[in-house]
């Protein structure tokens, strides 16, 4: 009887137990990595990254630095030299506010890629190099992806075209180039493994790779670590230099032909399948839309040559069925006698180019109320003017307010819809940027014209 | 005194003259009593004594020499050309029955007599030979070398002084003999006096003779022996580690005297030691008697008497006692080779032991819990109780943690012997019972969980059975001692594992359920009851202080067996339900039940219940499985109980059985004692050789929950656990409650986790962080990649960054100074005048005050270069409170014991 009465409690706890359900599995953690910056300045610190800079016999480079509110900066700038202790500068800035730090008063050796980071936000950096016959820079970048985006690229006669693959990081990164022309795959064989050491940088010459080009998109693939590439394209004097981006569905450049270049547009399609762009060219009494529709085939770089949307300034909103990459790159226009031998009688009214002057910017992939432009009226020796594009349906009223010591009187102006506005801009050595404030979404650039140079600049959006 | 004068003055070769040498004014007293002569001292004696006289014939007072003892004496040492001749001694009450013929010893002054206890004398010892020394109680010595020597050393007990006469003597180039021909009747419990005064002359005999060369190996060796027989004296029935600490501490004190004598000894030296070890036994006299002891009662333990015969297993199931325990040492020797040099694995749970023994102990009883940031959270009574016996174990971590392995297993293998033998079981079922209670399937399932302690219980688990099952003893002081056995063993099971204390009473419950009528049962519950009771307050302080529903309800709760072990296991239950005669029947269903109840304990994580209950279930499982294989063989070898189909039934169960036992060679094998491999300590070894001192700093660990060890938090769902560089230690293994430093630095990971910097080295170097390893796929190792100070190290086991912020240090100087760990408090330099950063999360009790919270930690003086957490003094009072329970359950245990008839 125990027996009895012993198995069957035994034979119903052993039931029991066998029935007893797993546990719950722990729930996966909230995040698969560290939230990436936003490529817009938000209310919070930041770093942002400058690969484009260089400050030593021949070149000058600075920071433009503009902030929202107060924050402490600090700039580094690794040393090529193994194991040496980087070159840095750090300062409190009082916001809203913007100034100009010269590299050169902290380090002048060459090439100085380096990174700027910020306490608190919004607040933002570019970087611009001069020379005596160069100008060039553009914003800084804040978001580090592992896949990069350059279009723009041209190898052909007369022009050299460099990548910097810029790791600030302690961590070596291992780097892949893949580059695509007018004829396909551009075959880069021997960037397909680039090491990029911590805390350094590698330029390499693409002329020299793959010459004559007539176009030449990169995409920059990290397998380990990071790096932020930037491109900088060569005429001999002038240079254009733009950073890399991620794709987007949608690129608006306000700033497109300033000083009288000859602007072309050049996307590049990395998707899995063609894509058609229509393009709107915004000129200063509204925007001629769909003014060029084309179909993107997947891998090749497509060039849109849009010097005959005429001498007024005018700028792009792109609309894809398909994420690209895009770039304005604007290069020289005819000389005057040029010109003349070819009937034209056109006068300029901008200083008359020397050189063979370049430009280029990434542009915006998206439109905001509220930016922060670094930069404008900073250089003394050049015509700065801010670009406003608005591709909305209703019109833009736009206060500038500079920004730097004291206080400086804001203006504001009107927008129409489809159309974009040049504000100039003169100089002023208390000043060190603008915030650019709107009633409705716009896009903002800038663009300086000087003897030695002219550069656009993206400005950028505050995240609201 | 007056019959040995009166004997000495009958001597047919008659004296020179008496006299009374020492004893005081008891002596004086006697000699004027007696008429004879009194002589403070040898060398007094030795002063005035006549020219003429040639010997000196040394008697103990109680000594009563044969009327013809001097003139063998005499004769015999003449004859040899001895220079000290001894008597054979006798029983006075029985002069048949030998007490000493000479005296051999080992090197370190063990007497040997050689003697079978009441050996009778045939004459079989009677020849004139050389020996180490001759007993005192008659000794005849020659007056130049009485000169020399100066006599028996008055500070020495009788029989150490006799050996080092003796030894002084021949040291001199003298012979020792042994005169067989002259008696003497001498009670034997003269001869020597309490032992730790014979251990302090012996010791103090080796100083005096020896070489320094050989003191250098002999006086540490005599250290060792003594204190392991201090150790294995208790289970023998024995106390002797106060003797030992008294016989060294004499001699300690009084060094100067033996310097002294030493000298005296060595000036006259004739001889090298070697002439010492001449006669001397090889190896240890005293550690050959003790595994003479430990043999006899192994086998007064064991049953299986039969020692002739050797049947094969498969028939019989009869082994000799003997082998059948040196197997059973050899299986726990096996399983667990790979903890001896090396301790326990680095895994989960399995963590070394604390440095210092004494700072765990301080750090349970009311100090401070160095687990992540540290907390007030009290540690578990295993920490304490591993650290005293740490203290015991020349603070050896390594040492501490292979013993006690070492032990659980050769408790718990010997135990459920004992327990099997309870309901008549044999040796060799019982044998296996305990290999599969060690190292059976839910052994290994708990050693698998690194439920290190849980392990550590299972080997004491059969003895909280067996003690209140065993036969009641007559007498209330015995009946009392087994009651205070049951608590303290049972008090020793809930320490080392604090749910397993309602094991016993609960499984006794069950079996006086299953026998209602039997009162002994009863009894056997009442007992363990009792005993139940008694242990609670030895888990204070830590049942006081700890928040025991998160302790059973931390983690979850579900053990998976797999298949075919269950199948095996139940098949033997049900075989034997069917098949098992009378009693091994009703105790196949209480260990059925015992094994289900917890299994369904080892399950319940949908009751809410954690890895503490399923460590539970898993003991008790281990205990069911391992009485179903006793009972199971032992049926199968009832060859006149068990017949016809019931016997292959029974067949079928033993084969289940033994399919559960054959599994134990998943523990053989590797020899870790079923425990997993190491995994940390290749992962973080790296930091000891780093520059500085590693143990300034802490390790942050991420990775899934189960690479890392002990418990973790989380940030935002990904597992991380802060630990001690280089290596945490086993009171670390549990968090306890957040506090301040734990809220602050899981804000710290989430502002790198939402991207707000890019220096997460300054941001966790004020918590001491020099490194972050990953131990497994998470998603912060992203985290930490692309930070600009943090610098990946190459060649490290596992993904690593170094901190290259400034100071990554715990604690540290206004002036930057880093202080190093000390316990759980540290030290460094004094720095006068100056405050220091302590690295824990806040408390007022840190010392030396004034104490200031800074940020998350804690600011105190610099001046005497010491912080330190000031312990609660009630949960303090509480440990010791606990211990001494302990002990006087132990000493009331042992007290009943030598009162049992």
């Amino acid at each position: 009887m125990k027996r009895i009465l012993g198995a069957t409690v035994i034979a119903v706890l052993l039931a029991l137990t066998v029935v007893m359900p797993e546990p719950e599995p722990p729930p996966l953690p909230s995040f698969t990595g560290p939230v990436d910056q936003d490529v817009t300045a938000s209310a919070r610190s930041s770093v942002w990254y400058c690969p484009w800079v260089s400050s030593g016999a021949l070149r000058d480079s600075s920071f433009l630095l503009a902030s929202a509110v107060p924050v402490d900066v600090s700039l580094t700038m690794p040393s090529p030299i193994p194991n040496e202790e980087p070159d840095q500068g750090s300062f409190v800035m009082t916001g809203p506010g913007a100034q100009v730090a010269d590299v050169a008063e902290i380090v002048r050796r060459g090439d100085t890629p380096g990174f700027v980071e910020f306490s608190d936000g919004p607040a933002t950096a570019a970087a611009m190099v001069s020379a005596d016959n160069l100008l060039t820079g553009d914003r800084c970048i804040a978001s580090v992806p592992k896949v990069w985006y350059l279009p723009g690229g041209t190898t052909r006669d007369g022009r050299t075209l460099v990548i910097r693959l810029f790791n600030p990081f302690p961590e070596d990164a291992k780097v892949s180039v893949d580059g695509t022309s007018e004829f396909g795959e551009a075959g880069l064989a021997e960037l397909s493994s680039i090491d990029v050491p911590g805390r350094s940088w590698v330029d390499k010459d693409l002329t020299a790779i793959v010459p004559f080009l007539d176009d030449l998109a990169l995409t920059v693939t990290t397998s380990e670590g990071l790096v932020i590439p930037a491109m900088a394209l060569s005429g001999g004097d002038d240079e254009g230099s733009w950073p890399g981006t991620a794709p987007a569905t949608t690129w608006e450049f306000p700033v497109v032909n300033d000083g009288n270049l000859v602007p072309a547009l050049v996307v590049s399609n990395p998707g899995p399948s063609d894509v058609t762009v229509e393009i709107d060219v915004n000129t200063t009494s509204g925007a001629v839309v769909a003014a060029i529709v084309a179909d993107v085939p997947r891998g090749i770089p497509h060039r849109f040559t849009l010097e005959d949307y005429g001498d007024e300034p005018f700028g792009l909103t792109l609309r894809a069925t398909g994420a690209v990459a895009a770039t304005v790159v604007a290069e020289e226009a005819p000389t005057v006698d040029e010109a003349e031998e070819a009937g034209e009688t056109e006068e300029a009214d901008a200083p008359a180019p020397a050189g063979d002057r370049i430009a280029a910017t990434v542009g915006t992939s998206q439109a905001a109320r509220s930016w922060l432009a670094p930069g404008p009226g900073t250089l003394a020796d050049a015509e700065t003017t801010i670009w406003l594009l608005n591709s909305g349906e209703a019109p833009a009223t736009v206060t500038l307010q500079p920004l730097g010591e004291g206080a400086h009187p804001a203006e504001k102006m009107l927008v129409e819809p489809g159309s974009v506005l040049g504000a100039p801009v003169k100089y002023d050595s208390s000043i060190g940027g603008y915030r650019i404030e709107s009633s409705t979404p716009i896009s903002v650039g800038w663009s300086a014209i000087a003897e030695r140079g002219i550069a656009y600049f993206s400005a950028v959006a505050v995240d609201e | 005194m007056p019959e040995t004068i009166e004997r000495l003055q009958r001597q047919v070769y008659g004296p020179a003259t008496i006299v009374v040498v020492g004893a005081g004014g008891e002596g004086r007293r006697a000699a004027d009593r007696e008429r004879v002569d009194w002589a403070v001292s040898i060398p007094s004696l030795l002063n005035g004594l006549e020219p003429s006289v040639t010997h000196l014939w040394l008697v103990s007072a109680g000594a009563l020499p044969r009327p013809d003892a001097l003139q063998a004496l005499v004769v015999e040492s003449e004859r040899a050309g001895a220079a000290v001749a001894g008597s054979k001694l006798v029983r006075p009450e029985d002069p048949e029955r030998l007490v000493s013929v000479g005296i051999a010893t080992d090197v370190f002054g063990v007497p040997y007599s050689g003697l079978d206890p009441d050996e009778i004398d045939h004459g079989q010892y009677d020849v004139v030979r050389d020996v180490a020394a001759s007993a005192g109680a008659s000794m005849l010595i020659r007056r130049d070398l009485a000169c020399g020597v100066g006599g028996p050393d008055p500070a020495l007990a009788p029989q150490a002084a006799a050996i080092d006469l003796c030894q002084r003597a021949r040291l001199r180039g003298a012979r020792v003999v042994v005169v067989p021909s002259s008696e003497v009747l001498f009670p034997e419990r003269a001869t020597k006096a309490e032992p730790w005064r014979e251990e302090a002359g012996r010791i103090r005999g080796m100083l005096k003779a020896y070489s320094l060369l050989t003191l250098l190996w002999a006086i540490p060796l005599a250290f060792l022996i003594g204190f392991l027989e201090a150790l294995v004296a208790p289970f023998l029935g024995r106390w002797t580690l106060f003797s030992w600490i008294r016989a060294w501490a004499w001699n300690l004190l009084r060094l100067p005297s033996t310097i002294r004598g030493r000298i005296g000894a060595r000036a006259g030296k004739a001889v090298g030691d070697a002439e010492l070890f001449r006669f001397q036994l090889r190896g240890s006299a005293k550690l050959k008697a003790l595994a003479e002891e430990i043999g006899d009662k192994l086998r007064a333990r064991l049953s299986g008497e039969d020692r002739l015969s050797l049947l094969s297993f498969g028939r019989d199931l009869r082994q000799p006692a003997f082998i059948v325990g040196a197997s059973a040492i050899v299986f726990v020797l096996i399983a667990t080779r790979a903890v001896w040099g090396n301790g326990w694995p680095v895994v989960g749970f399995s963590l070394p032991l604390p440095e210092s023994g004494r700072a765990a102990v301080g750090a349970y009883a009311g100090g401070w819990n160095p687990a992540g940031f540290g907390s007030t959270s009290p540690l578990l009574p295993f920490i304490g109780f591993a650290g005293l016996v740490q203290v015991a174990l020349f603070d050896s971590p390594a040492l501490t943690s292979a013993v006690l392995t070492v032990a659980a297993f050769l408790s718990g293998v010997w135990g459920m012997t004992r327990l099997a033998r309870t309901w008549g079981i044999e040796a060799v079922p019982g044998m296996l019972a305990g290999a599969v209670l060690m190292a059976g399937p839910a052994a290994r399932a708990i050693a698998a969980g690194t439920g290190v302690s849980t392990l550590l219980a299972l080997g004491v688990l059969p003895w909280t059975l067996r003690v209140p099952l065993a036969r009641w003893p007559s007498g209330w002081i015995a009946r009392l001692g087994r009651i205070a056995a049951a608590g303290w063993v049972i008090a020793l099971l809930a320490v080392l594992d604090p749910p397993l204390i309602v094991v016993p009473a609960g499984l006794l419950l069950l079996w006086t359920l299953l026998n209602p009528r039997e009162g002994a049962v009863w009894r056997a519950f009442g007992v363990a009851a009792a005993g139940t009771g008694l242990a609670i307050p030895v888990l204070f302080p830590w049942l006081a202080a700890a928040d025991l529903e998160a302790y059973l309800t931390a983690g979850s709760a579900y053990w998976e067996p797999g298949v075919v072990l269950p199948w095996a296991i139940m098949i033997a239950v049900v075989g034997i339900l069917v098949s098992a005669p009378g009693l091994l029947g009703e105790l196949a269903v209480w260990a059925g039940l015992a094994g289900v109840a917890g299994a369904f304990l080892a399950r319940s994580s949908d009751l809410g219940l954690g890895r503490e209950i399923e460590l539970l279930g898993l003991a008790l499982v281990s205990l069911g499985s391992s009485l179903v294989v006793a009972v199971s063989l032992e049926a199968v070898r009832r060859v006149d109980l068990v017949a016809g189909w019931r016997r292959l039934v029974g067949g079928l169960a033993a084969l289940g059985a033994l399919a559960v036992v054959v599994t134990v060679a998943l523990v053989l094998i590797p020899g870790r004692a079923g425990l997993p491999q190491d995994s940390l300590s290749s992962a973080l070894g790296f930091t000891a050789v780093s520059e500085g001192d590693p143990g300034t700093s802490r390790i942050l660990l991420i990775g899934p929950a189960d690479t890392l060890p002990g418990t973790s938090r989380q940030v935002r769902g990904a597992d991380y656990r802060v630990v001690s560089a280089p290596l945490p230690e086993m009171w670390e293994a549990r968090l306890g409650e957040p506090l301040l430093g734990d809220d602050m630095f899981e804000e710290a990971l989430e502002i790198l986790i939402d991207g707000e910097t890019r220096r997460a080295g300054a941001a966790l170097a004020p918590f001491g962080i020099r490194w972050i390893i990953v131990t497994g796929e998470t998603p912060l190792e992203a985290v930490f990649e692309a930070q600009f100070d943090l610098t990946p190290l190459q060649g490290a086991n596992k993904t690593s960054f170094l901190v290259e912020a400034d100071d990554p240090v715990r604690v540290l100087t206004e002036g930057g100074e880093a202080w190093s760990r000390d316990g759980t408090g540290y030290q460094g330099e004094p720095a006068p005048g100056e405050r220091v950063f302590v690295g824990e999360s806040a408390s007022g009790r840190w010392e030396p005050g004034p104490w200031v919270q800074a940020g998350w930690g804690n600011q105190v003086a610099a001046d005497a270069g010491v912080a330190y957490f000031r312990p609660y003094r009630s949960r303090r009072t509480q440990a010791v409170a606990a211990l001494g329970v302990f002990a006087v359950l132990a000493l009331a245990s042992g007290w009943g014991r030598r009162h049992r008839p």
